[in-house]
């Protein structure tokens, strides 16, 4: 009646069927997990870029606190350490590894930052301390003494450390280098203790703060060429890659399920065709 | 890719449907897959851009868990004596400290540094004069475990807190968990950020009332910041978020003699030669309540720490006059804690 052929490519249509409905269930991308993890993916880069940001309005005094860059170091801890957010099931283990692999260097780089960003704020601070101070001690220390060549050298120094505050360069550098040893072989050889001790501390700020604009300056440097957009960006190409593919998979998949449910619908409307027509040959016979 | 999207949660649609059909069917079990949780919120804390910020009382508290830690930082069933509870050193009616240069352990003996006040704590960018801990509930750890300080351990406070049974029926309904360490400290922690203290003379300057704060203290002020101090204490917290080292401009611990394992500060947990003597630049809200002062405790009074400051973070020795202006600058810092409600 009906052939053996036919019940086998029935059973076989529905064993493809399943079998396909189960892969595609377990591999197909799911969007709750996409968008959470795509959503840490965006939020990190947030950040990074925040960060960059806040340390230059915090170098060029923007800002007179650091409450921003905290902030931003506990919404990294946030998204980073307490996070429930992982690599979405989709993923398959060869993608997963490469992924984790990146999100484990941009994790090392997001220390390293972390680590340069509290050695740039101990030395911005007292970058900041001494122009802050340096201005009213020079001022000071003028007073303090009635030697015009004296006070000739501490305005000097001051128009040229204040500009080294300001600008960069070695010329300037040199400049004020060569005036601190000059107001400081001046000083030595004053006698009012007080305005020595004035001069002294002009030149200490003086010093410090050529020392630390220079140390600033430098860390400042290596938290912006640090490779940490490169390592997120190679973590998001490798997941892109992977949604992707999971994507494709899940089309191709969505395809056969459809042309195999079609074929099951023509298999089992054949057999239902089929068992009508046996059923009318057989209430026909039986008449 | 918006296509490809639409189209893979088509074909994901269609495969679900099919398979619901197959499970109805009697198929089998299907696997789906949980759900990731979203990433947690951004902190929403209120970010200024002036050298001192206003401070906000605490918001968002579990109110629950709030009760809990507030009868545990006072419950001295967390030390191995039974003697000592937190707020034994952090008493809340003192500052948030216990007014010695360095509090006394379980063996009575004094602690290697100062007791830094448990007050605004939550502003701190880390925890210890080191900055060893990053969160309140890492802190938690070091005085509870360490056999100088409360000398006791996570079995023994569980076993010994577990014997109350109304305290362990609190815990069973404020945590799905219960009693475990991680929800002691989370009680604890919560509790701890309840205590900031807002409405200080100066946060009510800042916001507008020129008649908050007297006329040296607005002197003081200006001096702070003309001196450079805020380069350093600034913030909502004025001061609690980097590190510094402790003797700019003069040798601190040399003037002082004696020094310490606990005077390497921040060394002692990097390793790294550039932390000798680098210690967390401490919170000034309060401070005058907070005496003696620095990481030792050796200070034993405000305007001697105003000198010592400006002397070897400044290379400067104050007038009397500059002193006494910063001093009343730094009281209008001692704000009220109000219980969040």
């Amino acid at each position: 009646m009906i052939s053996r052929a036919v019940w086998r490519l029935s059973a076989l249509a529905a064993a493809a069927l399943t079998a396909t409905v189960v892969f595609n269930e377990r591999s197909a991308p799911d969007q709750h997990e996409h968008q959470a993890f795509s959503q840490l993916l965006d939020d990190t880069r947030a950040l990074d870029q925040d960060m960059a940001r806040h340390a230059l309005e915090a170098r060029f005094q923007l800002v007179s606190n650091y409450d921003q860059l905290t902030k931003d170091d506990l919404d990294v801890r946030a998204i980073h350490d307490g996070s429930p957010v992982e690599v979405p099931t989709f993923v398959r283990a060869g993608e997963r590894r490469a992924i984790a692999q990146a999100l484990s260097r941009y994790a090392a780089l997001a220390r390293e930052r972390q680590r340069l960003l509290e050695d740039f704020k101990s030395k911005n601070a007292l970058l900041k301390n001494s122009i802050s101070y340096f201005p009213s001690l020079a001022a000071g220390a003028s007073k303090q003494t009635r030697d015009p060549v004296l006070v000739a050298h501490i305005n000097e120094l001051r128009a040229l450390t204040l500009n080294v505050a300001l600008r960069s360069g070695p010329q300037l550098l040199l400049a004020q280098s060569q005036e601190i040893s000059a107001l400081s072989g001046q000083a030595a050889a004053h006698e009012d203790d007080k305005a020595r001790h004035g001069i002294e501390l002009t030149l200490a700020h003086a010093r410090t703060i050529a020392a630390s604009k220079a140390d600033t300056d430098g860390v400042l440097t290596r938290i912006l060429e640090l490779p940490i957009g490169a390592a997120r960006e190679d973590a998001q190409r490798l997941y892109s890659k992977a949604y992707a593919r999971a994507a494709t998979e899940a089309r191709y998949c969505g395809l056969f399920v459809a042309a195999m449910a079609f074929a099951l619908l023509g298999l089992v409307t054949h057999i239902g065709l089929r068992l009508r027509r046996a059923a009318i040959e057989l209430g026909k016979s039986n008449e | 890719m918006q296509l490809q999207e639409a189209y893979s949660m088509l074909a994901r649609r269609v495969s679900r449907a099919v398979l619901a059909a197959l499970l109805a069917l009697g198929c089998g079990e299907g696997a789906a897959a949980a759900p990731a949780a979203l990433a947690p919120p951004r902190s929403d804390a209120p970010v200024e851009l002036g050298p001192i910020a206003p401070l906000e009382a605490a918001k968002h508290l579990d109110p629950a868990r709030l009760e809990l830690g507030r009868q545990l930082f006072a419950d001295v069933r967390l030390s191995g004596n039974g003697k000592l509870a937190c707020a034994t050193c952090h008493d809340l009616g003192h500052g948030g400290v216990d007014g010695r240069p360095h509090s006394l352990g379980v063996g009575g003996e004094p602690l290697a540094v100062n007791t830094p006040s448990v007050f605004n704590a939550s502003l701190n960018f880390r925890q210890f004069w080191d900055g060893r801990a990053l969160t309140l509930e890492a802190q938690i750890d070091g005085p509870l475990l360490n056999p100088a300080e409360m000398g006791s351990s996570w079995p023994r406070v569980l076993d010994t807190l577990g014997q109350d049974r109304e305290l362990a029926a609190r815990f069973a309904r404020s945590y799905p968990q219960g009693l475990t360490p991680a929800n002691v400290k989370n009680a604890l922690a919560t509790f701890e950020r309840s205590l900031v203290t807002p409405n200080a003379p100066f946060d009510r300057y800042l916001s507008g009332d020129s008649g908050a704060l007297s006329a040296d203290a607005r002197h003081g002020y200006e001096l702070f910041t003309t001196y450079g101090c805020s380069s350093c204490h600034q913030g909502r917290g004025v001061g609690g978020n980097m590190f510094q080292k402790l003797g700019i401009m003069a040798d601190y611990f040399a003037a002082r003699g004696n020094e310490t394992a606990a005077d390497l500060g921040r060394f002692n947990v990097t390793h790294d030669e550039a932390d000798r003597h680098v210690f967390k630049v401490p919170s000034l809200r309060n401070v005058a309540l907070t005496a003696p002062y620095l990481h030792d405790g050796s200070v034993p009074t405000l305007p001697d720490a105003v000198r010592a400051m400006a002397r070897f973070q400044l290379g400067r020795d104050l007038s009397d006059g500059d002193v006494h202006a910063l001093v009343a600058f730094l009281e209008s810092l001692t704000g009220t804690y109000a219980v969040p409600r």
